[in-house]
């Protein structure tokens, strides 16, 4: 296949840093000497699973590896789904990956995670990047929904089409 | 006539592939849709003809037809973007797009050209009844000669069409001049039939045509400008500048485009970035530890992306010689005038097929790149097979390298899988790269030697931009050794059903993204 312009491009946009704790020292070094693979590796060593999830998103996503790294998201959510951070994230990657499903699901499971557990004094800039995310979601979502009409449209267009033609044909063969 | 309208014929059905190719490109379902289409409105409109002819007045049946015939031509151009685009809506993803080029053309096929070509289909009829009538001939007679002038018109439409009109006018001159002789032929058959307002009537929608009915691609989106445009005679070619993300940025796409791209240029010569897979082709000359000269041959050049980067990004001091095989003459054209193709320094081959120039090519390259697309999504079969590998094979030094760019959606890709099967055949010790933020993978095989994975000593690269290419290759999940795939599976000249792989590859990573959901 020719290369995608459309995920080429989604570099561009940087991800959501995970906590820097103690345990994201080493991690964060690693990270920073763009040793993925070392980095990756002792993400399995954290005991806290869910900032590993949160690294693990980091780091596939920093290699390039946007279906792995949606999987850790969602992964880590799976564990902490009050987690902003793997939210935003997540949702990020659904839309670099063009799945507007995934997106706008995550959206949605995002904003009741910011009412239940934002920062009050964060949360109006958090809705608002939301209401971002969620727009991209629904514009992808529309799209999706436009192929899907458009595939029924030209099936049965075709089909119309043809049976109207084999019909004239059939009857035009008579004498 | 007969001549004429046969001619005509083969334009519309010709051209029609390439119409619809912005939209749906031109893979072998799309050229099966127009060619199943256009013969059932020809036998269509033999029947019909057939019925007309056993009117009172067959000239005045082939006037009409022929008239009919030429307006509906004359507004392809004009239809081709708001019917297409009703059937395939702007916007989409390659991936996605892919699923609705067999119903989408079928039906986009079925609205824009089964009219006219039910309208030429009559004039085959009427013509030998006309011949017959007013010669008094024989039907064998008639029929032969008017199926003779009928052939010997299609044969010149075919190679008419091909090699002169599409790439000389364009589309829509191409169009509107078929849409004009078939009007001559009908005009000058009303006139004789006493008709002149019936020529006089359809005078106006034609003209109206030949004003208005070109075909648009639709404007490109803010921030991105089309400095050229080519039709070849392979394809639509353009040359886009996207200034969207900072630097300046030249793609080169084909037919219907999409999201895709087939070369890119960017100021600097090197390495491109995340999700540009030339940037891997700069690899076996860092891992082999070449010092002096360093021969390449890249078939499927395009406009030269890979020559760049690896001018920009092969150690220092090395010598580079540079073989590129394109198919397409315009891309080489476009690759010259916007994409630093430099063809003095280096030996490129234009309008030759691949696999043909590689039996001309001396048998010692270092490396050499398959990066041959048709069609955007497909390896071309010839390039794909076992047989092709070998050739590619002999055609290396010992230690030399090949590297195969594919697209697919993972390692167990079916395309991915039964190329890097086949590749694993003709070279133990290949294995497949993952290019980051990407759809593409890199096959990298090695003449008699192994190609090294991360935990190699050999795997290094120390040129411009090195902090991030090797890092994301060497994620567990970013290469896997290929392993040689039975006889079953292999492609090979005989068997390469690489088309139908493709599609499996789209509803398999469709399948797996709803199963994450």
């Amino acid at each position: 296949m020719s290369g995608s312009l459309r995920l080429a491009s989604a570099m561009a946009c940087a991800l959501c840093a995970p906590t820097l704790c103690g345990q994201s020292g080493d991690i964060a070094e690693l990270f920073a000497k763009s040793r993925y693979d070392l980095a990756l590796e002792a993400t399995h060593e954290m005991s806290d699973s869910v900032l590993a999830a949160e690294w693990r998103v980091q780091i596939l996503d920093a290699a390039g590896d946007f279906p792995g790294a949606l999987a850790a998201a969602r992964a880590g959510l799976a564990r902490d789904p009050d987690n902003l951070r793997l939210y935003q994230n997540g949702a990020n990657l659904a839309l670099t990956l063009g799945d507007g499903v995934a997106a706008s699901e995550l959206c949605e499971r995002w904003r009741g995670a910011i009412e239940r557990v934002g920062p009050a004094e964060q949360r109006p800039s958090d809705l608002a990047r939301v209401e971002r995310f969620e727009r991209d979601a629904a514009q992808l979502l529309s799209l999706e929904q436009q192929a899907q009409a458009a595939t029924t449209r030209a099936r049965w267009i075709s089909l119309a089409l043809l049976a109207a033609s084999l019909a004239a044909l059939v009857r035009l063969m008579r004498r | 006539m007969a001549g004429a309208a046969g001619a005509c014929t083969m334009a519309v059905e010709l051209a029609a592939v390439r119409l619809l190719a912005p939209w749906f490109g031109t893979s072998s379902r799309v050229w099966t849709n127009v060619i199943g289409i256009i013969l059932l409105a020809l036998s269509l409109g033999y029947l019909l003809g057939a019925r007309l002819a056993a009117s009172q007045r067959p000239r005045r049946a082939l006037s009409w037809t022929l008239l009919s015939a030429a307006l509906w031509t004359a507004w392809l151009p004009f239809l081709a973007g708001p019917v297409c685009r009703w059937f395939l809506p702007d916007g989409l993803g390659l991936d996605r797009a892919i699923e609705l080029w067999t119903w989408g053309s079928l039906a986009a096929t079925s609205v824009l050209f089964l009219p006219a070509a039910v309208c030429l289909g009559c004039v085959g009829p009427l013509a030998l009844e006309i011949v017959q009538r007013t010669e008094l001939s024989s039907a064998g007679s008639a029929g032969g000669r008017v199926l003779g002038w009928s052939t010997l018109g299609s044969l010149l439409g075919t190679f008419l069409t091909t090699h002169f009109l599409v790439p000389w006018l364009g589309l829509s001159w191409t169009f509107l001049g078929v849409a004009g002789l078939l009007f001559v032929l009908g005009a000058s058959l009303a006139l004789s039939e006493r008709g002149r307002a019936t020529a006089a009537l359809a005078l106006v929608p034609l003209g109206a045509a030949a004003l208005c009915s070109r075909l648009e691609r639709g404007a490109p989106p803010e921030g991105v400008s089309v400095l050229a445009e080519r039709e070849s005679v392979y394809q639509s070619v353009r040359a886009i500048e996207d200034r969207r993300w900072g630097e300046p940025m030249r793609l080169l796409q084909v037919n219907e485009g999409l999201d895709s791209f087939q070369s890119v240029w960017i100021a600097r010569e090197g390495l491109l970035g995340p999700g540009y897979y030339y940037d891997l082709f700069a690899l076996p000359a860092w891992w082999s530890g070449a010092r002096e000269r360093w021969r390449v041959a890249v078939l499927g050049l395009g406009a030269g992306t890979a020559f760049r980067v690896l001018r920009g990004a092969s150690p220092a001091g090395i010598e580079l010689d540079f073989v590129g095989v394109e198919l397409d003459p315009a891309m080489v054209e476009l690759g010259e005038r916007y994409f630093g193709l430099d063809s003095e320094s280096a030996r490129v081959i234009s309008g030759v097929d691949a696999r043909a120039a590689l039996r001309t090519l001396e048998s010692n390259f270092d490396l050499i790149v398959l990066d041959a697309y048709a069609r955007q999504v497909e390896i071309p079969y010839h390039l794909s097979s076992e047989e092709a590998l070998r050739e590619m094979r002999d055609h290396l030094a010992p230690g030399g390298w090949l590297a195969v760019n594919v697209g697919g959606f993972g390692f167990d890709d079916p395309v991915v899988r039964a190329l890097g099967g086949t590749v694993a055949r003709v070279f133990p010790g290949a294995v497949a790269y993952r290019v980051p933020a990407s759809r593409n993978f890199i096959l990298f095989a090695r003449r008699e030697a192994d190609v090294p994975t991360p935990s190699d000593p050999s795997f290094r690269y120390d040129g411009a931009g090195a902090a991030t290419l090797l890092p994301a290759l060497s994620l567990p999940s970013s290469y896997a050794r290929l392993v040689p795939c039975g006889d079953d599976e292999a492609l090979s000249d005989d068997r390469n059903p690489i088309d139908e792989l493709q599609m499996r590859s789209l509803e398999q990573a469709r399948e797996r993204l709803a199963a994450t959901r």
